[in-house]
């Protein structure tokens, strides 16, 4: 979404991303410094392996107050377009690294691929809808 | 389906933003609406008839 056409709810939603995602590398250096250091086990290793994943689903989370609280039915639109663009990478790739992993044998794909295909193609599909946008009647 | 919305706004002088403003929605709506990109929805159909002092079917059109 180009700056001068961001709603309200598109400003608030972008918001909370950048604080989640700031809090993401945050964590995720201080989660891999406590388990490659500390030697954590247990529950303990368990929660620090977890905690990382936290702002990911606050991401997730906020696309969907997103769609709650837009009130522009076009915008709510694209967003969900994207979204299903990016869902259906996320299950391709998952579906391609499944039958791979059964069928050939070799490692399933690396961790954190399928949320980065996810936000990846998501990324791609808003880039197309606002050039497509722009392309046309623009004024 | 077809519109007349970019005549109707051309006749008021009014650029997509001031329309957006007025529909409180985004320029791109508008511009989606206009090009025939996007059927607006029925309570949103209704605000631009309303808007305009036409009836829906006056600015909206099936497409043949």
């Amino acid at each position: 979404m180009f700056c001068a056409d961001r709603t309200a709810a598109f400003k608030r939603y972008q918001r909370r991303v950048q604080v989640a995602m700031a809090v993401y590398f945050v964590v995720i250096l201080g989660a891999a410094w406590v388990v490659k250091h500390l030697a954590v086990v247990g529950w303990r290793l368990y929660f620090w392996s977890v905690l990382p994943a936290v702002p990911i689903m606050v991401v997730i989370v906020a696309m969907g107050r997103y769609l709650q609280e837009e009130s522009d039915e076009y915008q709510r639109l694209m967003m969900m377009r994207s979204i299903l663009v990016g869902t259906a990478a996320l299950l391709g790739t998952i579906v391609v690294s499944d039958f791979v992993r059964a069928f050939a044998e070799v490692d399933p794909f690396p961790p954190f691929a399928s949320f980065i295909v996810f936000a990846v193609a998501m990324a791609i599909a808003q880039a197309v809808q606002k050039l497509r946008d722009r392309s046309v009647g623009d004024e | 389906m077809n519109n007349r919305l970019r005549v109707l706004r051309a006749e008021r002088g009014w650029s997509q933003a001031e329309l957006a403003e007025k529909l409180e929605v985004s320029r791109q709506s508008v511009n989606a609406i206009e090009t025939g990109k996007y059927d607006p929805s029925l309570p949103l159909a209704f605000k631009i008839a309303k808007l305009f002092g036409n009836r829906i079917e006056e600015i909206f059109e099936e497409s043949v």
